[in-house]
């Protein structure tokens, strides 16, 4: 009953957040879609993907949306209004559109729908079975989640990090490009230690909850990484959680004393390791002779990861912070 | 099995994804679509292996009532990939705005075949450049976009 309220909302949200015209409201509403995304993982017994919609969907998504739509004037800007110049034709055409693609898209669903329930699926039970049997003799995780994504699948994985490093060299380059011009080189724009504008308006009552919380989400997110292999969570989720206690405080505190280039270079050197300590120890199939060396390469690997994306994700905050300022 | 489950309410939140993408104009929307759409995705992956009441795949528990696990290791790839995603598009969608103080693709759209057609665009207007043309000229491009779509 429960699962059915929740999908039903999570349909109204989604039309709520395309059809408003003010964009934070809209964001507000994704932020909220993704929360309840989270709530039915956890119903559908998957409470890793869970935790992870929660920490990066929900709240790290949520904060880049607000940081990039934080110059924009709210009334004159983010309307969706149609040009002066012959508004009736040029409306009734965008109607027209609107109207068109709905019902494409709608026949389309339909077909969908339909070509889902024929013939009716039904489940591969051979590498599940394989999966579930055999997950915690071959790596020794408590965890199955954990055991595909650091042994079996370890691939995916490093593609995954390689795939984050890709995006912050990407926010790095497209923010820096305009800024060429106006304050000359990288290293100069990098080494930027001007105090930025707050992001929070209220700094005394936020500084001292932030003050009071952050040894406990500091704590929560090390339980997550270094329980990762026996209980939901993990790597990835745990970095979340430590970037979200730097995004705090920079909101809370905003100077820029956190150094971008040692956060870049930290983060190359986690990766080069990440790729290789699954190199000397799964592929040169030393967890079959070493077996007991099986749950500390997991929580090394998680801890690695944790940093990476910790790294990562506090670097794309910060330049977005620091494009968004200028 | 009731008819609202994970499945047919992913593939009806996917569509309404792709319909953000098509028919809004303004380039956040475009970037929020995407999200919904990768939520969407998400829940038809965790949905589809599920035909009764399941746990966890966590610790000590029968094989039989066992989520299976594999999707569940791809969708936190995917979860992390789609903030690398949003991240990158906003940085674009950002140096879009400061370079062209536009919100909207089709403006946006304009001002690129301005540029080409040889008019110089202001570099760095934080003013709102309106670009005017005549009603016939927009009503073509519009024609033009439907039969895109």
């Amino acid at each position: 009953m429960l699962e059915r309220i929740l999908l039903i909302l999570l349909v109204v949200l989604a039309v709520m957040a395309i059809r408003q015209k003010q964009m934070r409201t809209a964001v507000i509403y994704m932020a909220i879609y993704s929360l309840f995304c989270s709530a039915i993982y956890l119903i559908h017994a998957a409470p890793d993907v869970a935790i992870a919609e929660a920490v990066i969907g929900s709240t790290i998504s949520t904060v880049l949306y607000l940081v990039a739509l934080k110059r924009q004037d709210a009334v004159c800007l983010i309307t969706e209004a149609p040009q002066s110049r012959g508004e009736d034709t040029v409306e009734r055409r965008e109607r027209a559109r609107q109207l068109l693609s709905a019902v494409f898209l709608f026949v389309l669903a339909s077909l969908f729908l339909y070509a889902y329930h024929n013939p009716k699926p039904e489940p591969i039970q051979e590498t599940a079975d394989l999966y579930r049997r055999r997950f915690l003799a071959d790596t020794g995780a408590g965890n199955a989640v954990t055991a595909i994504y650091l042994n079996y699948r370890i691939f995916d994985t490093l593609f995954e990090t390689l795939t984050l490093q890709i995006s912050v060299m990407g926010v790095i380059y497209f923010s820096r490009h305009k800024l060429a011009s106006v304050s000359g080189t990288l290293a100069e724009d990098m080494n930027d230690k001007r105090i930025m504008p707050p992001l929070v308006r209220e700094p005394p009552i936020t500084g001292r909850i932030a003050g009071l919380l952050f040894p406990l989400i500091l704590l929560f997110g090390v339980a997550i990484v270094l329980n990762g292999h026996r209980t939901p969570g993990g790597g990835f989720q745990g970095g979340a959680i430590l970037a979200a206690v730097l995004i705090m405080r920079y909101m809370v505190l905003p100077q820029n004393d956190m150094r971008i280039e040692v956060m870049q270079r930290i983060e190359k050197v986690m990766f080069i390791l990440i790729v290789l300590v699954p190199l000397l120890f799964l592929f040169s199939l030393l967890n079959f002779t070493w077996p007991m060396f099986n749950v500390p390469y997991l929580v090394l690997l998680n801890s690695l990861i944790a940093i990476k994306v910790c790294c990562g994700i506090s670097i794309i905050f910060l330049r977005f912070a620091y494009y968004e300022s200028r | 099995m009731s008819i609202i489950n994970g499945a047919h309410v992913s593939i009806i939140l996917f569509f309404i994804g792709l319909y953000g993408l098509i028919a809004r104009r303004q380039i956040v929307k475009t970037i929020i679509s995407i999200g919904i759409m990768e939520g969407a995705v998400i829940l038809f992956f965790l949905s589809i292996g599920r035909w009764q009441e399941q746990t966890p795949p966590i610790g000590d528990v029968a094989v039989e009532q066992m989520a299976d696990p594999l999707p569940q290791a791809l969708m936190i790839t995917a979860i992390v990939i789609g903030v690398a995603i949003t991240a990158a598009t906003l940085t674009l969608y950002l140096s879009l705005h400061h370079q062209h103080s536009t919100t909207d693709w089709v403006k946006a759209k304009l001002l690129n075949e301005a540029a080409a057609m040889g008019q110089s665009i202001p570099e760095s207007g934080q003013q709102q450049i309106d670009i005017e043309l005549p009603g016939e000229e927009r009503a073509e491009k519009q024609d033009g976009e439907q039969d895109d779509v």
